[in-house]
């Protein structure tokens, strides 16, 4: 093997495992710069001056500017509880208790674009959903139209939910506000 | 060093460059995109309340139960001030870097106000001052933010309560004022 050639192959594999090593690190398990809970993952230095490469990579990769982490807690899910990913051909309850808030908003998004269409039918908020006694609240989420709490996913394929919590009682900036239990997304049925 | 050793070693400080490269350099071009894109709508150094599905294209996963105003500034002409007024729900104000960290927020609850003025700096410009000292309490007049790049993003937010008040609270947003400084 030629001294070119070898030199050629390792700067292609190198670009291979750095490029890949870096999605692992900001797509894949690995829980360096983003916390999980359940089906639910958020970034917890986005959204402050304090952001970590990769978190601004994962915001920017989507053109998305993270809000600040000083009022704003943001989860997103793009699987279910039992971590098989959402399908838009699948009908998911979301239950639970939302974290203490001034208020929050649920929308769904494109997996694949991150994308949300503008359309109000994918998306609710704490002022027009309908709670519980209890005060949990449950969400049909489901492409034909359901009586009660309904959300349409984005997209015929696979999908994400975004729940953004505004002003989160417990501690302001920390993971706090996400220390009790968030709602879950469970699969009811598929097509 | 035997042969081996080299590439291998070699192949390992390449990896680790391409990955460092690609994770710190990566996000700079959809930043400038998107800069680029707001510019194309908004103009510079200009507040423009976002339609729904301005506010979509542009930044993707945009929170469309709020109404959004962005200004995309460039300091490279002097401060910029941004005088806000705002609605009387939920609002709040972030100023990002070009980078899209947020260098600067503030909402309603903390103001306690419905409107307010922020000058927005180049650090550059100014004897450099403690981060904790870069934002100011609200209520006190006007607000300084020094900012580390010359251009970024003030974007105003404001939470509908339902979506016919969205022309209302386009129209409140829409007082608000983005300019060079003394211009």
């Amino acid at each position: 093997m030629t001294g070119t050639f070898k030199f050629l192959s390792v700067i292609a594999l190198a670009a291979f495992i750095g490029v890949s090593s870096a999605n692992y690190i900001v797509y894949g398990d690995s829980g360096l710069f983003k916390r999980s809970k359940g089906e639910w993952v958020w970034w917890p230095s986005a959204g402050s001056t304090a952001i970590d490469p990769y978190s601004r990579f994962y915001f920017m990769s989507q053109s998305r500017l993270p809000l600040s982490k000083f009022e704003t807690v943001e989860v997103e899910a793009t699987t279910d509880k039992e971590g098989r990913p959402l399908d838009a051909d699948c009908i998911y309850q979301f239950s639970g208790r939302i974290p203490l808030s001034r208020w929050w908003t649920l929308a769904s998004f494109a997996a694949e674009t991150k994308s949300a269409p503008v359309d109000t039918s994918h998306s609710l908020s704490s002022h027009d959903v309908l709670f519980e006694e209890n005060g949990t609240v449950n969400v049909i989420i489901s492409k034909e139209i359901q009586a009660g709490n309904w959300i349409k996913p984005v997209g015929n394929d696979e999908f994400g939910m975004l729940l953004r919590i505004y002003n989160p009682i417990n501690n302001f900036g920390g993971d706090a506000a996400l220390s009790g239990e968030l709602p879950s997304l469970s699969r009811q049925v598929c097509k | 060093m035997t042969g081996r050793s080299f590439w291998l070693v070699s192949l390992l400080l390449l990896s680790a460059a391409c990955h460092l490269a690609f994770v710190l350099f990566g996000p700079n071009f959809n930043s400038q995109n998107l800069y680029q894109n707001l510019i194309a709508v908004t103009g510079t150094n200009k507040l423009q309340t976002l339609s729904a599905e301005q506010a979509n294209r542009l930044s993707s996963s945009s929170d469309n139960k709020l109404v959004h105003a962005v200004c995309a500034y460039d300091l490279s002409r002097g401060p910029i001030q941004l005088t806000a007024r705002f609605p009387e729900s939920y609002w709040s104000v972030n100023i990002y870097s070009l980078q899209g960290d947020v260098i600067y927020t503030l909402n309603d609850r903390q103001a306690n106000a419905d409107s307010l003025s922020i000058v927005i700096s180049s650090s550059g410009d100014s004897p450099p001052i403690a981060e904790s000292e870069t934002a100011q309490p609200a209520g006190l007049g006007e607000i300084n933010v020094l900012s580390d790049d010359v251009k970024g993003l003030a974007v105003l937010r404001s939470a509908l309560i339902n979506e016919k008040e969205r022309k209302r609270v386009a129209e409140a947003l829409s007082r608000s004022q983005c300019q060079v400084k003394g211009s």
